[in-house]
């Protein structure tokens, strides 16, 4: 199941850019003992005592639905006999690399997404 | 948010082709919206964690871990994208590849006005399609 979660890096930057969704899952980021731990949970209470590091954990389906919501911008991510490729396609075009994993073109799609919204 | 979720008739027919992956929401007995099982750790079930024939208990998977199992278990590769008609977007059509069998299925003709209804319908028909495996 958390594969269908964001990762954090990226998930901290689409709260950066305002994504503002209500969501499952929580990156939280909390200084300890141990440094700073990284954790996904649901219960969104426990974000309120901690800084600015910590942010909502959109799904990918969610992150892409913002995108095409506010921007216009259509993500797909396509299957050609075992390797992948991601296209943007709407207010942009855009082919990504060929990948060896449907999570890694999965990935590159939404990184290029970002970046394509923080150049605008 | 619940618009990430398969509605509850199609999570029902996913378990019935043997959808048994980790979700984070549940349709209990007769409520309309699904329930989450909140908690400080990210908890996840499984229809085989209840083994309930009667249903009361039933996992929703988002649309894309549906999508996902689909491609994974069946070679069903799915899509949702754009209809152009003279360079204006009119609405959304999807599509599904299943490529070991070289089979190639889409209907040009079936459009939708949003892309919700486009990936509900492209959800429909890959039940339909494994159904009739």
């Amino acid at each position: 199941m958390n594969k269908e979660f964001t990762p954090y890096e990226q998930a901290l930057t689409l709260k950066e850019l305002g994504f503002d969704e209500p969501c499952f899952g929580y990156y939280l980021c909390k200084n300890s003992a141990f440094g700073v731990e990284l954790e996904l949970t649901t219960n969104w209470i426990d974000l309120l005592p901690y800084d600015s590091s910590s942010c909502k954990a959109p799904l990918y389906q969610q992150a892409f639905r913002w995108f095409r919501e506010k921007y216009g911008y259509l993500p797909n991510i396509h299957d050609f006999n075992g390797n992948f490729k991601a296209t943007l396609s709407g207010n942009c075009n855009w082919l990504g690399s060929w990948t060896k994993t449907y999570e890694e073109a999965e990935l590159a799609c939404l990184k290029k997404l970002i970046e394509i919204v923080k150049n605008k | 948010m619940n618009r990430e979720f398969a509605p509850y008739e199609q999570s029902l027919a996913l378990k019935e082709l043997g959808f048994n992956e980790p979700c984070i929401l549940l349709y209990r007995g007769l409520d309309t919206q699904p329930v989450c099982q909140i908690g400080y750790e990210f908890k996840t079930e499984k229809n085989s964690d209840y083994n309930d024939e009667t249903n009361y208990w039933l996992t929703v998977p988002t649309f894309s871990q549906a999508f996902r199992w689909f491609r994974e278990k069946y070679n069903l590769d799915s899509f949702v994208k754009h209809l152009y008609k003279s360079t204006i977007k009119v609405g959304y059509y999807f599509g599904i590849d299943e490529y070991k069998g070289v089979e190639f299925q889409m209907d040009f003709d079936a459009w939708y006005k949003t892309y919700e209804e486009a990936e509900l319908a492209c959800l429909i028909k890959l039940i339909e399609i494994v159904k009739n495996k």
